[in-house]
Parts: C-alpha cells; structure tokens; sequence
C-alpha cells in the first residue's frame, strides 16, 4: 500500500459516515446529560456519606445509563436552493441599458427568503450548484469570470458560458471550504448522492465524492438534462428533436445502471425540460412551465406536480405579468424540494415599467408548494 | 449559553470530524461519543482557544489515546465482526472491512498519524504539534504506518489480520 492507495482507501472508510440531524442540538442534550450526572453523582456521593456516617446501609441498586440517542440510518441534510445567472437586458427607451443584471455569482435562497452570495475559491464563475446529502454543494463553473452574454451589450459574446472556457466542478463542504477542485468535460450538473455527482453534457460522467476521481459512464439513455432522487433519474423527452414537442415521454432511469425501467406519456407542453425536480423519494417530478409553447402569455410561470407512478397531476399558476415582452418579465430562477411533499420555486418578475438594470435581490419572489392530499 | 460562534463551527465542521472521528476509532457510535466529548471539552475552553479545530482534533486524539489505555486491552471498537470479511461480489465493502480491519491493527498512536496525515492532509510539522511530538516520530510512524499496513493486507494475511483486529492496537 502506498501513499495514494491509502488516501482513496482511507476516503473510501469515511464516505459513508453521515452525521445525525442537529449536531449542535445532539450536543447540547448531551452537555445537559453530563451535567445532571454530575450532580446526580455529588448527590448520590453525599447521601452515601451521610449514611455511612449514621450507621445505615445503602441501599442503592446500579444505576442503568441513558439510553443512546438513536443515530438516523442516513440523515440528509434539508437542500439548499442554489440561483445562478439568469440576468437578460435590453436598450430601453432612454438608450441605457434595463432589465435584469447578469451575474457569475452563484446565489443561495436561505428559508427565510434571503438571498445570500456564496464564493468559492478558485471558481469565481458559477453556472449551476446542487446540494450534497451532507449538507454542502457541488458546483459547476468557470475559474475565470464570464464575459458579458447579453446579445444588446456591445462586444458582448453570443457564447454560453460553458463553450467560451474549460469547466471546472467544486465540491465544497459544509462550511464553504473546497474539497475538489477540478477541470471536467462536462457543462451540466444531474445531481449528486452518497457516492457520486453525475455529471453531463460530454456523456455522462461519475464525480466519485470519496476520491475526486471523474470517471465517463457508457449509458447512452441518460440526457444531460435528468434530474435524480432516490436511486433515479428523471427525464422529460420532447419528440421530434430540436423543434416544438408533438409528444412528450417522463423516463425513469435507475441511476445505479443508467438503463430505463420505466416510461409515461405527457402532454407536449409539459416538456419543459430546463426546470425539473424530483422530491427526495422519487415521487413527485416538479416542472416549471413558462406557458404553452405557443400561444401563451409569455410572461407567466405556472408548476405541474407529476406523480411519476400513477400519472396524476396538478398545474397551477405561480405568477403571471402583462403578456407583452419587455414588460414584467417573469422568468424561473431555480427551485428545490424542502421534503417529500413541498417544493420551493423562486424566480425573478421585473416591474411592468423596467427603466433601470435590477439586481436578482430587488425583484425575487419565492413560493412553496405542496402535493395535493393523499 | 453564550458562545458566539461555537454553533457555526459545530454545525460546519461536525461531519468532518465524525468521518475523522470514524477513521481513528472504527465504530460510528465511538466516533460519534469521540466528537462529543472532544466538543464538549472544547466548549468550556471556548473563548480560550485560538485555533478550535486544532484544539477539537487535539482534544479527539487524547481523548481515544486515553479511552484506549483505560479499555484497550478489553474493548474492541469496530464495524466489522473479527472474522475478516470474504469478498461475495461487493468487492469495496469487502476493500472498506479489510482497511478497516488493517488500522484496528495499528497502535493507536500509529493509526493517529495516519489519518490526520493522509486523511487530514496536514504536515508533518503540523501532525508533530498536534500530538505533542518530535517531526521525526511522525516521520517515522507514517512510514511504519504504511509498511505495516501493507503487511496486513498482503494476501495471505487474513488469519493475522483477523488476529490483529481481535486484540485491538497495541502501543
């Protein structure tokens, strides 16, 4: 065994240890258990005392230690709910440039509906985060700044980020340090779980948590636009390719194989395939649907709630602005399961007069849903 | 209680620990009572240190060090029954038992310079002063570390290992 064997075997051995919900809660229990133990056993020691001094006899049976906490088989950590770019502006009347300020920073919604910036070193330009189960992020990005991508900004480039510069994939921890940084293939970012982040956009490629090692996965029915949860993948397929879906086909994927155990038809226009979700037990599919395809109001963002199993769905209406473009834009920015049976959507909706360029902070709105009753 | 800080730092550096904590005890449950108790410790020493994660770590090594000189010789802390597990096709549960297996084999002082040194990634200065050593000690059980981990787990060895794991690290 050599240095390098021992470092990936020593990751291998620590990978699947998971700490219990509330750390921080679990030690002050256990601070408070200390304590009345100490106490308890002044007490007991000064009653013992007492009687031995008086002659009398204790008569104290053994005392049977707490019961252990017990420690869940695999907590997750509640997901966190990542924004990246989304900034799109245009001349307006007064010749400056409006609408909604693009950005390299990589946002994350906290609960109470803040909007914070996280940084991580060496990776300045985020394109797109998932949450790990521990608790930290993956994320998918640049090492160096995007140039600007709006088509109305002078000598701006028409490129995507991912084509204009290698990409680079950060697993950062918990605390926001960086665990891997490393070049990758790969511009998309599946999803992540115990073991691997799945990664795509150039095949698929497997993330190992424990070692950093990428390694391409040949399973040709994966596209780069699945989402995955509970031991599978989801993907919408829109037929035929690359234009207006006449038909739309929900595939489930095991996600230790990659092959297909499962297809439903939907309808054409649900095959927004730029906004999924999975709920953590692998139920429910989220689809942020901007409208129709055709013949809709632009600028309204609705959420169907899929069942994957049985089919059943609902579809309801999150925002809806004046169906005029470049007025009040709404447009989906990310969303995240919190459990099995709610999902949170954030998306940014611009005044319906925009004469000035907006920060995603002044102009986000969140809501959560919930999965009809059972 | 106040202790400005104290929950970020639990909270942000607890998994990193317990996996650290897993790696020098080779049990869950006496990884997690080793955080614990390190934690614990270190709150009441809170606005004293100056370097927390030093001092947890510290405070995590000592405390496995003493744990095992008071109930070494007749406790046994690991996930794996003493048999040592044959491969039946889930080759990196087996690889996992086996290292596993391996560092309940070490000294536990050993099996401490290891895992802060390869699993930490910290110095050898740093390791030194972290178990209160010479750079030259550290040196020295690293290499001693990994020769005899190698030794454990060439083939052949599985009786020895099985042994080994039965009776504990012996410093």
């Amino acid at each position: 065994m050599n240095v390098p064997e021992l470092k990936a075997g020593l990751a291998r051995l620590a990978e699947p240890v998971v700490p219990a919900a509330d750390p921080y809660g679990r030690l002050l229990r256990r601070s408070r258990r200390v304590r009345v133990r100490r106490h308890l056993a002044v007490a007991v020691a000064a009653g013992l005392a007492a009687t031995v001094l008086v002659g009398g006899v204790a008569l104290l049976g053994p005392r049977h230690g707490e019961p252990r906490p017990e420690v869940a088989a695999n907590p997750r950590a509640t997901p966190r709910l990542f924004i990246t770019g989304g900034g799109f502006s245009w001349v307006g009347t007064d010749g400056r440039q409006v609408g909604l300020s693009p950005t390299d920073d990589l946002g994350e919604v906290l609960p109470d509906g803040r909007l914070v910036t996280r940084r991580i070193p060496g990776l300045p330009a985020v394109v797109q985060a998932v949450t790990l189960p521990e608790g930290g992020f993956v994320a998918l990005g640049r090492r160096t700044p995007t140039e600007p991508r709006s088509f109305a900004l002078p000598g701006a480039s028409p490129t995507r980020a991912s084509a204009s510069g290698a990409m680079s994939v950060a697993v950062v921890r918990p605390d926001g340090s960086v665990r891997w940084l490393a070049d990758t293939a790969a511009s998309v970012l599946l999803g992540a779980d115990d073991r691997r982040v799945y990664l795509g956009g150039a095949g698929i490629i497997a993330l190992d948590l424990a070692t950093g090692r990428q390694q391409s996965l040949v399973w040709p029915d994966l596209h780069a636009d699945a989402v995955l949860a509970s031991g599978r993948f989801a993907q919408l397929t829109g037929e035929p390719p690359g234009a207006l879906p006449q038909t739309c086909v929900l595939e489930l994927l095991n996600a230790n194989t990659g092959a297909q155990s499962a297809t439903r038809s939907l309808a054409p226009d649900d095959c927004w395939r730029d906004g999924t979700a999975l709920s953590p037990d692998g139920r429910w599919l989220a689809i942020a649907q901007p409208g129709p395809f055709m013949g809709g109001n632009i600028n309204e963002l609705r959420l169907i709630l899929l069942d994957v199993d049985t089919g059943e769905q609902t579809n309801q209406v999150l925002d809806q602005g004046p169906a005029v473009g470049n007025s009040g834009n709404v447009t989906f920015q990310g969303m995240t399961w919190l459990n099995d049976d709610g999902v949170r959507v954030v998306w940014t909706h611009l005044p319906d007069h925009v004469d000035q360029l907006y920060d995603r902070s002044e102009v986000l709105r969140m809501t959560t849903v919930t999965v009809p009753a059972q | 209680m106040d202790l400005p800080g104290f929950q970020e730092f639990v909270e942000f550096r607890y998994a990193d620990l317990l996996r650290t904590a897993y790696l020098l005890t080779g049990s869950r449950d006496a990884a997690e009572d080793l955080v614990q108790a390190a934690l614990l410790t270190t709150m009441r020493q809170w606005r004293t240190v100056a370097d927390p994660l030093a001092y947890v770590r510290r405070a995590m090594v000592n405390k496995r060090t003493s744990l095992w000189r008071r109930f070494g010789s007749r406790e046994v802390l690991t996930d794996v029954p003493p048999d040592r597990s044959m491969s039946d096709g889930t080759a990196g549960r087996a690889d996992r038992a086996e290292l596993l297996a391996a560092l309940g084999g070490l000294p536990v002082r050993m099996r401490a310079v290891l895992v802060l040194r390869y699993w930490e990634d910290m110095s050898e200065v740093e390791t030194a002063q972290l178990l209160g050593c010479s750079v030259g000690t550290v040196k020295s059980q690293a290499s001693r570390g990994l020769s005899r981990l190698r030794d454990l787990l060439r083939p052949g060895s599985a009786q020895r290992l099985g042994d080994e794991a039965r009776v504990g690290g012996i410093e």
